[in-house]
């Protein structure tokens, strides 16, 4: 049943977690045309052509994006990024995979959110009692499974958002990547198209940054 | 301190934890396509943009450095052009002062 099914992940792969650079669902049957194929016949005029790569890269990007803005805006900022992939087609040579490229894309565009977020100085909610108390029960040494409830609780998430919006745009980028999803500083690079010192020196910072934020948080 | 330090490490790794275990958001495919396909036809009907052409784009980028290569080598040579005329004049120059004899010597 699955010998004709050719799985085209190319995650960028880390011990324990990778950032998926192309949705799991998504399996290249022989029978469908491959990304080449459809990108030549988008290239020839075939724009309803793209319509499937949306398709097949949907929730590919919605999972990228979905992590890095808040909810309600990441429909808004995944259409922006199919927008920007298909106008930015031709500077895609084909030396990576489309799903890489597309996640570089995704990435920029999240950044790019947040640098105009930054510019309207959108106020920073303040942490609650709930917040504060969440915070000292992490700090303090847990059991395993204690600290696994912990984590998917809406206090956390609002803690992880808070802490997050706090940080600049581009520190933000790149703790993102690096820290959260896991991934080295050259696919970091790779993804912001930034210099791999440039990562390596924010990422660095970023985690001072953060640390100092989650220290004086009163 | 090395506690203080465990313990903010507690914290990072539960924020980290917190951030893999987010569900992926619901986003309604067709109409996400249908949108996107939407402007994109607007687009490109608006601005007359054709589809894009990598052969048109390494044409572009093709001519622009070969453009940028000829004024190079154009700034090149006309900075050695300059340097050579102004050293001859200079040492013409020198040489007619020398040759000259002061106070009509």
């Amino acid at each position: 049943m699955m010998s004709g099914v050719s799985v085209m992940t190319a995650p960028l792969g880390l011990a324990g977690f990778y950032l998926p650079m192309t949705d799991e669902a998504f399996t290249g049957l022989k029978s469908e045309p491959g990304d080449g194929d459809l990108l030549e016949r988008i290239r020839r005029g075939e724009i309803d052509r793209f319509a499937d790569l949306i398709s097949r890269y949907h929730s590919h990007v919605i999972r990228i994006v979905g992590r890095r803005v808040p909810a309600d805006r990441a429909e808004e900022i995944a259409h922006d990024v199919f927008v920007r992939a298909y106008f930015g087609l031709a500077q895609f040579s084909g030396s990576t995979s489309f799903d890489h490229w597309l996640a570089g894309i995704a990435v920029r565009t999240c950044y790019d959110f947040w640098r105009g977020r930054s510019r309207e100085e959108v106020p920073v909610s303040a942490l609650t009692h709930e917040h504060h108390q969440w915070i000292e029960q992490m700090l303090a040494a847990q059991s395993a499974d204690q600290f696994y409830n912990q984590v998917r609780t809406r206090e956390a998430v609002e803690v992880l958002d808070w802490a997050l919006a706090q940080l600049s745009p581009e520190n933000r980028a790149v703790l993102t990547l690096v820290h959260l999803d896991g991934l080295s500083v050259r696919e970091a690079a790779q993804l912001l198209g930034w210099s791999v010192i440039n990562v390596k020196v924010r990422a660095h910072r970023a985690r001072q940054a953060l640390r100092k934020i989650l220290i004086n948080r009163h | 301190m090395a506690s203080n330090d465990e313990n903010l490490q507690n914290l990072e790794r539960a924020l980290i934890e917190t951030y893999r275990a987010r569900p992926d958001l619901p986003v309604e495919r067709a109409r996400l396509t249908q949108d996107v396909m939407r402007d994109i036809r607007q687009t490109t009907c608006e601005s007359g943009w054709w589809s894009p052409s990598i052969a048109l784009d390494q044409f572009v980028w093709r001519t622009a450095t070969i453009a940028a290569s000829v004024v190079l080598v154009v700034t090149v040579f006309t900075v050695a052009v300059i340097r050579t005329t102004a050293g001859e004049s200079a040492v013409s120059l020198a040489e007619e002062f020398e040759s000259t004899p002061l106070l009509g010597e």
